[in-house]
């Protein structure tokens, strides 16, 4: 990506023919491409003297539909207007367009870039004649007059587009409104479309702003020649300001043509002023004003367009962004997709699979459009319920649908007549299950010691025996109930199918934590207090850990769990102390939480009688907060706290507290005068505390709300590190056993900045981190293993859980192993892998349900994932890198524009 | 997001040195070729590398 010294400015002007039998004013057939040339033509549209136009009524409606649909205002009055000029494709002199009071006015059009949606504004949309077709050879111009006089909507946008991704998404997001309301077919490549471009660049210079004249760049046809075209004449405008060029004093702006073959743009001509066209309202025609009933007619006759359907697909279908996204590029296929469903009788998902998959692939292979197809949408929704009732088998299903492509008949025939009726029977399938397992008694064997695929090995002889038509999925369940019968009661492992998923991505959410909580080495040293702040990055399971070391109170094990999600940051502003240095300004405010936790952690041990030091704690406690089971939300919630100015000394069995002076402080003054109480809550906490038992004082979700640009948000943090760390050399100096706990976000981490920051990471920190290793407690196998192992109630049976939930027999393209392709596609944090393996569960669940097969995880259901997944990982992204790169989505649309996996730095910066 | 292509890897072939993985290896400003983190292929649409 280039990073350019201006600001693009783009607004784009595009000419669409409309989709009417005749022209604009005459009765000439208006489908003039690949037709001979001046064979389409009369009078009026050969501008002979004396002619008179008559107005299309069909062109007039589609230019309002095309308004409407571009949420445009449609005037009272409106008319149409000459535009004089002089140019060999235009034999009157003038063009019929309309000037002052066009169709359709101030609209607007939503498009989508990797940033997100945005508004387009639409200026006008004006409905005007075509010229003819010149053709240039060497010494001679040929003009054929069949494309004079077709209608043709003039569409002028806002200059609201700031990138080429903009102007692309812009004029790709039009085409889909024009062709889906039927207005047009835009075909850009039969120059019945086309777009001008007008560019310009924004730059500060010596602290004014400079805008220079414009270039409109005309004619293009192509999306490859606009995101070519106007990076280009863009940074040709730059250099030319740069080298003191003419364009420093021009006040008019230019239009260029752009050379595909040279790749640079050239001068046409110095653009006219509007003045120069001498326009006039039409003599010839009368002015007039659409009823209201007309507008909301067309109105209502604009159908669903692409950016709704596309949310609807996905909300309604529960289909991934990208399957929406190739089923509604294509209205076509859009309707087939809905109608398929319709027929099959819901089951969207198989349905979607089918059609962007074999469907898609047959249509490539042998052109034609999506309507033309001889298969009709209600063939593929009977072959989807097919399959789904067990009648068909998957892999024969895609025989059938060959079939259907070439001859249009109908799935059930097809299957009677080449004899794939799929057998369900029960009974039958056992009696052949029967059979092969008495002639392989090793595998039983084998597979009773473990080996899984030993079942796989077995499937293919009873398949033959079936004549190659038994349902898979029951061949498999058979196959595993005859071999291993406890599965029918007692200690039973359970099936895929039973199984929900393998938890949550967010650990707060998953009430099953605990049931595969995995010890490893971070766990270790956090519990055994050796380390006090756990970093790593989002979604490495920081509130995994938190959730696992708050499950660990023990009679002897004191834990308090405190998450800053909705904690009131304000009122703990009011206690930081501003005569602190910046970095300590939070810090006594902080230990003040902390101490006073540790005091109600002491305070909940029944196993202590009340002695002196108890007393005096609950007394503190109680009136400042009323009770001693407060949440941490409320500590800063008085307005007036009660702190102690004390000359008081810890004596062997506790405390005097009537030495203790006691007074009420404002909160606002609490930062400056809380020194003391802390010296005095660190007094009887050291008598307190007992020395045989551990506390723990935990943070976790600190980075809520987390803006780097907010210092105090900064302050806070260091504040609570530093507590901490006094917290921890305070507690090792008495030889007790406390520690404050930080939960953090690696990148926040490294986003601070102060001087003990080194120190603590080196002494106090550890980093949560995960490994693609095939074993070992920080990997992802191991946290995939134990969950299984939960889930599918392994706990009795000698299994690798991870080759009971995937066919781990198979392997991807590559010959790489799934959980390779698998962690290959994550950050190596369990978020993503949990996430991966749950959408691939969800697949084969599915498909186990609907087309058969393998009760595990398949290659099949892991490609099927992978389009949700990679929009699952683009989201988590767009949250952990929005805060800082507001860039990072441009890059995304020049990977996008890219378009390959691997890339040279030439091809980047050219993107 | 984007990793760089160097060559000598294992097996003699290439590696690509993503950040995430190899924090401490720091982005090569000499490095000519790139790859994008494969799970980003199906949203970004790109192809893939055989």
């Amino acid at each position: 990506m280039t990073d350019r010294p201006y600001e693009l400015v783009i607004g784009i002007e595009t000419h669409v023919e409309l989709a009417t039998e005749s022209k604009m004013f005459c009765g000439c057939a208006a489908k003039w491409f690949g037709a001979p040339p001046n064979s389409l033509v009369c009078p009026v549209c050969l501008g002979l003297p004396g002619a008179l136009p008559v107005p299309n009524k069909r062109a007039i409606e589609l230019a309002m539909v095309a308004g409407l649909a571009l949420n445009c205002e449609v005037p009272a009055h409106t008319k149409f207007d000459r535009k004089n000029y002089m140019y060999p494709d235009l034999p009157k002199g003038y063009q019929i367009s309309q000037y002052d009071l066009p169709l359709n006015v101030k609209g607007w059009l939503e498009i989508t870039t990797s940033a997100g949606n945005k508004r387009v504004g639409i200026t006008r949309a004006h409905l005007e004649e075509d010229t003819a077709n010149s053709k240039h050879g060497e010494g001679y111009a040929l003009i054929d007059f069949n494309r004079s006089g077709v209608p043709l909507l003039e569409i002028v946008s806002e200059p609201d587009m700031t990138s080429v991704e903009e102007a692309l998404a812009y004029v790709r997001a039009l085409r889909e409104v024009l062709v889906f309301s039927g207005v047009s077919e835009v075909r850009f490549e039969q120059g019945a479309g086309r777009f001008d471009v007008n560019v310009s660049i924004r730059f500060s210079e010596k602290g004014a702003i400079r805008w220079p004249p414009q270039s409109e760049i005309k004619n293009m046809n192509s999306y490859a020649a606009l995101e070519e075209a106007v990076p280009y004449e863009a940074d040709r405008l730059w250099q030319e300001w740069q080298a003191g060029g003419e364009l420093r004093t021009r006040k008019g702006k230019i239009t260029v043509g752009w050379s595909p073959e040279r790749k640079q743009t050239f001068l046409q001509r110095s653009k006219e002023d509007v003045q120069d066209y001498r326009y006039f309202p039409e003599p010839d025609l009368v002015a007039f004003a659409p009823t209201r009933a007309d507008v909301e007619r067309l109105r209502a006759s604009i159908p669903e367009l692409p950016i709704a359907r596309r949310a609807r697909f996905t909300r309604e279908y529960g289909l991934s962004d990208y399957d929406a996204r190739i089923l509604v590029d294509d209205r076509a296929l859009a309707d087939f997709f809905e109608a398929a469903v319709r027929a099959a009788g819901g089951d969207a998902k198989t349905v979607a699979n089918w059609v962007t998959g074999e469907f898609l692939r047959y249509l490539k292979n042998d052109g034609g459009s999506a309507a033309g197809a001889k298969i009709t949408p209600a063939q593929l929704g009977a072959l989807v319920a097919l399959v789904k009732k067990g009648e068909v088998s998957s892999s024969a299903a895609k025989d059938v649908f060959a079939e259907m492509w070439q001859t249009g008949s109908a799935p059930d025939a097809i299957v009677k007549s080449k004899g794939l009726t799929q057998v369900s029977d029960e009974s039958a399938i056992a009696a052949a299950v029967d059979a092969v397992l008495a002639e392989n008694p090793r595998a039983i064997a084998d597979y009773k010691a473990g080996k899984t695929r030993a079942l796989a090995a077995l499937v293919g002889p009873v398949m033959k025996r079936m004549g190659g038509n038994a349902n898979p999925g029951l061949v498999n369940q058979v196959l595993a109930d005859r071999i291993s019968p406890a599965r029918r009661g007692g200690e039973r492992m359970r099936d895929i199918l039973d199984i929900d998923n393998l938890g949550s991505i967010a650990a707060e959410n998953d009430r099953r934590l605990l049931k595969y909580f995995i010890t490893t080495p971070t766990y270790e040293s956090l519990k055994t207090q050796q380390k006090y702040v756990a970093i790593g990055r989002k979604g490495t399971g920081k509130t995994a850990l938190y959730q696992g070391l708050e499950a660990a109170k023990a009679p002897d094990t004191f834990i308090a769990g405190l998450a800053f999600n909705e904690y009131p940051w304000k009122l703990h502003d009011h206690a930081l102390n501003a005569n602190a240095a910046e970095s300590e300004r939070f810090v006594n405010s902080w230990r003040f939480l902390i101490l006073v936790e540790a005091a109600k952690l002491v305070l909940s041990d029944e196993s202590f009688g009340p002695d002196e030091p108890t007393k005096a704690l609950r007394a503190f406690v109680e009136a400042n907060w009323g009770d001693v089971k407060f949440s941490h939300r409320k500590f800063y919630e008085p307005e007036k706290f009660m702190v102690t100015r004390s000359e008081i000394r810890p004596q062997a069995m506790g405390i005097s507290a009537a030495a203790v002076t006691k007074e009420w402080v404002e909160r606002s003054r609490l930062g400056e005068s809380i020194g003391s109480t802390l010296d005095w809550l660190e007094s009887v906490l050291a008598a307190a505390l007992a020395r045989d038992k551990t506390y723990f004082v935990l943070f976790d979700e600190l980075d809520t709300n987390f803006d780097p640009e907010d210092q105090s948000y900064g302050l806070r943090l260091v504040g609570l590190l530093l507590a901490a760390k006094k917290t921890a050399s305070w507690a090792q100096g008495i030889n007790r056993h406390l520690r404050a706990v930080i939960f953090l976000r690696e990148d926040i981490f490294n986003h601070l900045q102060f001087s003990d920051k080194n120190k603590i990471r080196e002494d106090a920190a550890i980093t949560v981190k995960w490994n693609d290793d095939e074993s070992g407690p920080e990997s992802l196998k191991s946290l995939i293993d134990e969950r299984v192992r939960a889930e599918m109630d392994l706990s009795h049976f000698e299994r690798d859980p991870w080759g009971v939930l995937f066919d781990a027999g198979e392997r991807m393209r590559g010959t790489q192993q799934k959980y390779k392709h698998m962690t290959a596609r994550t950050y190596l944090r369990p978020r993503d892998m949990i996430k991966f393996a749950n959408l691939a569960l969800t697949e084969a669940q599915s498909r186990i349900r609907n087309e058969g097969g393998k009760h595990q995880i398949t290659n099949v259901d892991i490609q099927r994932a992978r389009p949700a997944y990679s929009d699952y990982l683009v989201s988590e992204f767009d949250d952990e890198l929005a805060a800082y790169k507001s860039g990072w989505r441009d890059l995304l649309g020049v990977l996008r524009r890219l378009g390959r996996e691997v890339f040279a730095r030439a091809e980047f910066n050219l993107a | 997001m984007i990793g760089y292509i160097k060559r000598g890897g294992s097996g003699g072939g290439t590696d690509t040195v993503y950040q995430y993985k190899s924090p401490l290896a720091g982005w090569d400003p000499e490095a000519t070729q790139f790859r994008v983190h494969p799970g980003l292929k199906e949203h970004l649409g790109l192809i893939e590398e055989r």
